[in-house]
Order: structure tokens, then C-alpha cells, then sequence
């Protein structure tokens, strides 16, 4: 009885450690939003005043807005690129057998090994020698040279799993292979297409390192504009806490709502 | 008029040959089993017909069209899968209707035929019903409304029933050869069920590694298998098999084997004075036509050894010369364990081959 | 023969093959090779001198003192980072595993959002924590307690600490997730008539736990350090590479060397060289999995 006492004690209290260690900086980072900048310099722990200010800030002096509508802007054409260009790919390396698809499989891990800051150097000489430096589709571009191996990489499983002779079936009964790629393969893959939109979503949201170098200020997304609030010490804490709060709360809100889904993909 | 020709077929995948220069006619209106063990190309030389394969050598015709440049979609067959393949975003209706629809057929055109192929095959209610909605055995049945609705010159099907359990393998199997007949569309049908076959088909065409070994009318295959290893795949409890030797004696023939002389009677004897080509055969005779006597003439002697009853009948497993035999008896027969009884064979339903090569002497 | 036969056979193949190329030559494949051709130029702005130089680049970069330490404390920081990400995670898993927490999905939950974050997003939260002004959150702590102020992200070796401290924190719960859905996936009976043998807990998870877990730990190990090889946002957002370039890992050092020192040519030489390391550690995931 005892033993049971001190065992059930001893785990709740390891489980309240962890939490804390991985919740107190997030905590800390809202409860800085709420804090008046003076406040912060003063130390403390709870706002004695808790303000606005940060969040008002956001927008009056960093002029965030337009960050945000650029976040959106990227993410939502990395998602749509990652999925046109993924369920081909995924399909050819998932389900299609033809000679020499070794080779296509070593290029696609290849791809998404390659490092990205080597990568964007390239990109970037690209884009300024195209006129397209400081585009938004420059950007996306930029995020999909890991995102679309990445993507097909994870898709093609799931094409794997399909139900066999689904697509010899609809050529019997009068497609040809594309058709019946089209009309039967893709409806069914809707839940795994879903996935990939939101994960390629998401990352184009966070993405920083393509985005900080290939961006002018007029189409910085919030990732590196967060960057450059610190660059510029402005110490402006309270309004980096809260930008950096805003910026986060798309992912947190996706991440934690669909988080059957992200154990259940991780898993595969 | 055959409706299917096919010449010369052969597909290699690798160096694995499947198919191996196969050439068969296939009646108009008939049912066509494949019948064979896994690996034996069945499966493959349907999926040429299909369209879904492509054969390295070889011709085939549907109809009088030679059809291997055209896609499967332009062949005018119909196919049933294995693991059934219905369409699982879309309902049982719809899964009927998607053919006609890709080939252009009229809204009110296509909900006729697909209510005429559902009321064929009782399934009207299950018409809005989405696949993971159903059995395994109705989900086949709308497989097979969805190759009937298309009204096509050939119906191909690769073992369906073989991922259904028993008593519905029965049920549907029945349903199949009863809606071939009404229909009297041609058919090919795939199994490694001999037992399957030989209830629904007209005619098997039994295959072993990518050749053909016989072809005709279930009971020929039956009782006159054409090799030592179609004797031994089709029937069932398995055939029984000896080795022995012919020696002549004057007019008559006899087949010495190592439990005992058979005379063989005089119309045997006859069709292999002609095949004969070396003295060394196999005698084979199926459990069926071996008779157990306890008393009076026997041509051999064996120990019971085990007994299997089934029924309405006791297979007698028997150690006869130094192999097993297998015996089929009426179930009210006195046997027991252990005993040694008597073997007597009905004569006229014996089959031998040459030990060499298999082949059927007569 | 067998050309113009096999062309026939897959030309399905094309519509597939031929938008995937598209796309995947434009994003990745052509700025790859790209890249590793301008590591064998001498490609710096203002752009006069621009001639091949074969290995001039690399030999260079191997005898910069930068680099290699650069090289050092990358494989430092990934292997304490990684070890640390597991052994927590491994940890934590564990402990929620344990019959004691039905809302586990909860608590997963809770774990999940620091990994959520983007990257920059946490990395300026911690050094926001971590800094030495009169804003410095743990520093204000320590110097209530009586502990003084730590220049953590000024000081060489605290940078370090700091940045190895966030890259666990942030994800372990990754490490967390993984392990407890390969623990639940050990069916319950094994441990019973492990008991039944007269197993105490040590016994228990050496003999069963642990066998279990070796596929997910050894795609745990391979996966993670070379991810983490690569990192780049947080701990540069931290530090911005540290005291001058004492905690550039090496993504930042590439990143720096091209958009600081604007030496593109240089640049993508150290880009092959971790491009080298990383696929050690993908060849080393693909072993792991193959078997699977």
C-alpha cells in the first residue's frame, strides 16, 4: 500500500516536472504578450498590468499585417504545388513498376537529403538572374526544392496500400491509365491528399531559411520578419513575444486539433 | 465460330517463362475454365486476353479482330477480380454504372441496365449501398452485375471466389454458372480449384508451367487425364498411383505390380498393344472404383490403416505394397483399423501411364 | 527491339513521370547540381574573377580553422542533442505508458505544441529567456535566487549549452510520440507471463520492452541526427551563430559564408561536404527500414 503511495506520487510528480519544462517557455511567451515593455525590464513574473500593447504594436509598429497575408499567401501556394506535383510523383514510386524506377527512388532521397542552404544559393542566383527575387512564387519554389521529395516520399506508402487491380479495373470498364488515375485513384486518396495539404501547409508557414534570403520586405512572411524584429533591437519584447505568439498559433491550433493524424502519419 | 483465338502465346516475366506458345479456340457461348496450380500462367494468359498484360509472342483475337494492340478498354470484355476491385468512393449503382458512363451511354439508358443486371443478380437493395457496406459475398455479386451491365462479347474472371469463405464460394459459384447459361455470354474463368471447375464449366483447359495439358469436357479430364499430372490435380481424394510391368502372355496382357497381377480385360488391352512403348508403367486408379472384399477373389492385400469418415462415405487409408492407398467406401461398410482386407479394382476404370513420361496409354 | 517493345509496354508511365520531372528539375534537381558545379568555381561578388578551380575550394575550407570547428561542434551538438532527444523521449513515453494516465492524448497534446512552433518562433523565445539584459527572464530567476546572471548566449560555451538545452526541449516530444506508440503496440500479454516467470520491473523492460523498441530507437537515431545535422532556424535565431562564429553549425555557416562573406563558390563546397555527411546517416535509415 505504501509502495503504491510513493510509486503513483513520485509519477505524478516526474509527469508535473516534464510539463512544466516543456510547457514553461510557451507559457512564458504569452504571459510576456500580455506584459507592458517596462514591465519586462522591471522583472517579475505575472503582468501587475496586463496590456495590449504587444499585440497593438504588432500591427501599428511592425506592420505585421502584411507579413501575415504574405505567410498565408506562401503557404497556401506551397500547398498546392506540393500536392500537384506530389501525387504524381508518389504514384510513380508507390504503385507504378517500370525499369529503372531504382533509379528514381535513389533520386528522390537524394533530394530531400540535399542541404537547403546549399540549395538556396543556387535558388537565389536563379531567381535574381530570372527577375524573380523577392516574388512570392520564387519563394515557394525555393520551399518546395525539400518539400516535394519530402512529400512524395511519404505519399508514396499510402499508394502502396491502395486495393489491387483498383486501376485495372476502371481501364476494363473504359479508362486509360490516366483516367483511371484521375477519376478512381484520386477521390479515394482524398484523406492522404488532406494530410499532405495541411503538413506542406504548415511548412511553408514556418519555413525561415529560404524565406529570410529570397524575400523584400514587402513580401516577407512572418517567420523571418520575426527574425528581423530581433536584428533590429528595437527591444521591443512585448511585441516580439506577441508577433512570435500570432505567428505560432495557425501551427499550434493545426498541430494539436488533428493530432490523431500527425501520430498516425508519423507512425508510417 | 470461335469467339476467343488465341496463338502462340508466350510471356516470359524475366527469365520465368508463364505462358509457353499456348494456343486455345474457345467455343462461342462457353464456359472456359483455366484450371492449374499457382505459378502455372492461368492467371497471366487471362490478363493477356484482358489487355492487361503484354505477351512477348503470340496472337489473339476476339471476335475475328486481333485485338493485342488494343487497350483493354477498346476490347469489349468485361473482368471480375480476385479481391473484387469495386470502386470504394462510389455506391454499388454507381460502380455498375461507371463503365457505361465512360462510353458515353444516356443517363435513363444506363439506370436500366444497371436495375435489369441488379434484379439478375438480387441486389437491388443494395444499389446505394458504398462497398464497406457490404459482405464479401455481396460485394462480389455487384462485381459481377458490374461486368454484366456492360452487355460485352467476353466475360473473364480471375478466381473470384477464392477470397470468399466456403459456403458463400458455393452459393455464388452456383449463381455464376446459372447466370452464364441466361446470359449466354462466353466465359473464361480462372481457378486452382479443381473442384470448382469441374462443377461449373463446360470445358477445363488444364495448365502446368505455362503449358497446356488438356482440354476438353469436365468428366473427359476426369476419366481420361491425358498425363500422370492432370490425373493426379483433378479428383478428389487424390488418385492413386503404382508402378508395374507389362508382360504379354500370349493373347493377353498383364500388369504385374508389387502387390499383385491385374489381367487386364481385352479392350485395354487392345488400345495399348498400339502406345506401348516400353514395358515400365504407372497404373493409376481414384479411390472410387477400389472395392474392399473380406472374402473371394482379390488381386492384392492390405492393412487398414487409418479411417477418415465423411459422411456418407469412409475414406480407408490402406498400406498397400509400400505406398499408401487411398479407398473410397460406403459409410455403413464393416471395416476396422488395423485389419487386413482385400483389394479389388473395377477394371474397366483404370488408367495407365507410361512410367517415363507420364503419358496416357489409352 | 526491346527499346521500341518496352516504350510500348510503358508509355502510361509518361503522364506521370513527365510533370513530376517538370516540377522536381525546376525545385530541386537543377539548383542541386547547380550547387555542387559552383563548388568547384571561385564565385564570390563581385563576381570579377569567375574560373574553375576544381578543388580549391574544399582543400581551403579543410584548413580554415572556422570550418572545422564548425564541423566539431556540429557533430557535438547532434550527437549530445540527439542522444538527450531520445533518452527523454524514451523517458517521458515510459512514464506515460504507465497504467497511471488515461488522458494520455491530453498530456501528448500538451507535449505537442512546443514541436508545433516554427522554428525561429521558439528559438526567439528562448532567447528572449535566455538573455543576459535586465529582460532576461531566467536570468532575472537565477539572480533572485542568489545564483547571478549567466551571459548565456554571449559566452562561448553557454551559447552552446543553450542551444542544445532548446533543440531537446523542442523535439523530444517527437522522440515521446514515437515511443509511445511503439510501447502500446506491445501486446500486454508478453508482460504477464513475464510476472507469471517471476520478472521484476528491471527484468521486464530488458527482456521485453527493450526488444521491442529496437526498430523505432534505431529509426529514432538514424532519422534524428540527420535531421538534426541540417538544423538551422532555431539555434541560429538563437545565437545568430554564436559569439562571432562559435555556435555556427554548419547550415548556418553555409548560410553565413554565402550571405555575409557573399562567397557563393566557397559556400556550396561546405554544402557538399554536409550534403556527404547527411546522406551517411539517410543510407544508415534505409538499412534500418529495409528490413520492415
Amino acid at each position: 500500500m505504501k509502495r503504491d503511495l510513493s510509486y503513483t506520487f513520485t509519477a505524478y510528480l516526474v509527469l508535473f516536472v516534464l510539463i512544466v519544462f516543456n510547457l514553461s517557455p510557451i507559457i512564458y511567451m504569452i504571459i510576456l504578450s500580455f506584459k507592458p515593455n517596462a514591465e519586462i525590464l522591471r522583472g517579475g513574473f505575472l503582468p501587475e498590468q496586463p496590456t495590449l500593447e504587444g499585440f497593438i504594436s504588432v500591427f501599428t509598429r511592425w506592420h505585421m499585417a502584411q507579413n501575415f497575408v504574405n505567410s498565408l499567401i506562401i503557404a497556401s501556394l506551397t500547398c498546392i504545388i506540393a500536392i500537384l506535383a506530389g501525387i504524381f510523383g508518389a504514384y510513380l514510386l508507390g504503385r507504378l513498376n517500370f525499369p529503372g524506377k531504382f533509379i528514381f527512388v535513389i533520386a528522390i532521397i537524394v533530394g530531400f537529403s540535399y542541404p537547403s542552404a546549399a540549395i538556396l544559393v543556387s535558388v537565389y542566383i536563379n531567381l535574381t538572374a530570372l527577375g524573380l527575387y523577392g516574388s512570392y512564387i520564387g519563394q515557394v519554389i525555393a520551399i518546395c526544392s525539400y518539400e516535394l521529395p519530402y512529400v512524395i516520399w511519404i505519399l508514396k506508402d499510402f499508394f502502396t496500400r491502395l486495393p489491387k487491380n483498383i486501376e485495372e479495373a476502371a481501364m476494363v470498364d473504359g479508362c486509360t491509365h490516366l483516367g483511371a488515375f484521375l477519376r478512381v485513384v484520386l477521390p479515394i486518396s482524398r484523406p492522404a491528399i488532406g494530410a499532405i495539404a495541411v503538413l506542406s501547409f504548415l511548412s511553408g508557414w514556418r519555413n525561415f531559411m529560404f524565406t529570410s534570403i529570397l524575400s523584400t520586405p514587402k513580401t516577407m512572411p512572418v517567420a523571418p520578419k520575426l527574425y528581423h524584429m530581433i536584428v533590429l533591437g528595437l527591444n521591443d519584447y512585448s511585441g516580439m513575444m506577441a508577433a512570435t505568439l500570432l505567428g505560432s498559433i495557425p501551427t499550434i491550433l493545426i498541430y494539436v486539433a488533428l493530432q490523431k493524424y500527425v501520430v498516425a502519419g508519423l507512425r508510417s | 465460330m470461335s469467339v476467343v483465338k488465341i496463338r502462340n502465346l508466350t510471356k516470359y516475366f524475366g527469365n520465368v517463362i508463364a505462358c509457353d506458345h499456348i494456343d486455345i479456340d474457345v467455343k462461342d457461348g462457353e464456359f472456359l475454365a483455366l484450371l492449374g496450380p499457382s505459378g502455372c500462367g492461368k492467371t497471366t494468359t487471362l490478363r493477356c486476353i484482358a489487355g492487361l498484360e503484354t505477351p512477348e509472342e503470340g496472337d489473339i483475337f476476339i471476335g475475328d479482330l486481333r485485338v493485342n494492340d488494343l487497350e483493354p478498354k477498346d476490347r469489349d470484355i468485361a473482368m471480375v477480380f480476385q479481391n473484387i476491385a469495386l470502386y470504394p468512393h462510389m455506391k454499388a449503382f454507381d460502380n455498375m454504372a461507371f463503365s457505361l458512363k465512360m462510353r458515353g451511354i444516356p443517363k435513363s439508358e444506363r439506370h436500366e441496365r444497371v436495375l435489369d443486371a441488379a434484379k439478375m443478380l438480387q441486389i437491388e437493395e443494395l444499389l446505394y449501398r458504398k462497398p464497406d457496406q457490404m459482405s464479401g459475398g455481396q460485394q462480389q455479386r455487384v462485381a459481377l452485375a458490374r461486368a454484366i451491365v456492360r452487355k460485352p462479347k467476353l466475360f473473364l474472371m480471375d478466381e473470384p471466389l477464392s477470397n470468399l469463405d466456403a459456403l458463400v464460394r458455393r452459393e455464388i459459384r452456383t449463381e455464376i454458372k446459372r447466370l452464364q447459361r441466361k446470359i449466354g455470354t462466353t466465359t473464361i474463368y480462372v481457378t486452382h480449384d479443381q473442384e470448382e471447375a469441374m462443377t461449373i464449366s463446360d470445358r477445363i483447359l488444364v495448365m502446368r508451367d505455362g503449358k497446356v495439358q488438356q482440354i476438353g469436357p469436365p468428366m473427359e479430364i476426369y476419366n481420361h487425364p491425358s498425363n500422370k499430372w492432370v490425373g493426379s490435380f483433378v479428383g478428389s481424394p487424390k488418385i492413386n498411383f503404382y508402378e508395374g510391368s507389362i508382360i504379354e502372355k500370349k493373347e493377353k496382357m498383364i500388369l504385374e505390380l508389387e502387390w499383385g497381377n491385374i489381367s487386364l480385360p481385352t479392350n485395354i488391352c487392345q488400345s495399348l498393344k498400339d502406345n506401348l512403348k516400353s514395358q515400365e508403367v504407372v497404373i493409376g486408379f481414384r479411390p472410387q472404383i477400389v472395392k474392399i472384399v473380406k472374402e473371394g477373389k482379390a488381386i492384392g492385400k492390405a492393412e487398414v490403416d487409418i479411417l477418415e469418415p465423411l459422411g456418407s462415405e469412409i475414406l480407408v487409408h490402406l498400406k498397400l505394397g509400400n505406398d499408401v492407398c487411398r479407398a473410397l467406401v460406403p459409410i455403413d461398410t464393416m471395416i476396422t483399423e488395423g485389419e487386413v482386407v482385400g483389394i479389388d479394382l473395377d477394371l474397366q476404370r483404370i488408367l495407365i501411364f507410361d512410367k517415363k513420361t507420364g503419358m496416357a496409354l489409352f | 527491339m526491346n527499346l521500341r517493345k518496352n516504350l510500348k509496354k510503358y508509355k502510361h508511365i509518361f503522364y506521370y513521370f513527365i510533370p513530376t520531372a517538370i516540377f522536381l528539375s525546376i525545385t530541386t534537381y537543377i539548383p542541386m547540381a547547380q550547387s555542387i558545379t559552383y563548388s568547384f568555381y571561385n564565385l564570390m561578388e563581385p563576381f570579377i574573377n569567375i574560373k574553375f578551380v576544381g578543388l580549391h575550394n574544399y582543400i581551403y575550407m579543410f584548413n580554415r580553422h572556422d570550418l572545422n570547428y564548425s564541423l566539431y561542434i556540429t557533430l557535438a551538438y547532434t550527437i549530445i542533442s540527439v542522444s538527450a532527444q531520445i533518452l527523454l523521449g524514451l523517458a517521458t513515453a515510459l512514464l506515460l505508458n504507465s497504467w497511471l494516465f488515461k488522458k494520455r492524448a491530453a498530456i501528448r497534446g500538451l507535449f505537442l505544441i512546443g514541436y508545433s512552433m516554427p522554428s525561429v518562433a521558439t528559438g526567439i523565445v528562448f532567447r528572449q529567456l535566455f538573455s543576459y539584459g535586465p529582460e532576461g527572464t531566467l536570468n532575472n530567476l537565477l539572480g533572485a535566487m542568489g545564483f547571478g546572471r549567466f551571459p548565456f548566449i554571449s559566452d562561448k560555451n553557454l551559447a552552446f549549452l543553450t542551444i542544445t538545452i532548446a533543440e531537446v526541449w523542442k523535439w523530444h516530444a517527437l522522440a515521446t510520440i514515437l515511443f509511445l506508440a511503439a510501447l502500446q503496440g506491445i501486446p500486454k500479454v508478453l508482460y504477464e507471463m513475464a510476472e507469471v516467470d517471476g520478472a521484476g520491473i528491471i527484468k521486464k523492460f530488458r527482456y521485453i520492452t527493450l526488444p521491442s523498441l529496437k526498430f523505432v530507437l534505431a529509426l529514432m537515431i538514424t532519422l534524428r541526427t540527420t535531421f538534426v545535422l541540417q538544423h538551422f532556424d532555431q539555434p541560429f535565431s538563437i545565437t545568430f551563430g554564436g559569439p562571432a562564429w562559435s555556435t555556427t553549425l554548419l547550415s548556418a555557416f553555409i548560410y553565413r559564408l554565402a550571405f555575409e562573406a557573399r562567397d557563393y563558390g566557397k559556400a556550396n563546397a561546405v554544402g557538399v561536404i554536409l550534403f556527404l555527411f547527411i546522406l551517411i546517416g539517410v543510407i544508415f535509415y534505409l538499412f534500418v527500414t529495409r528490413k520492415e
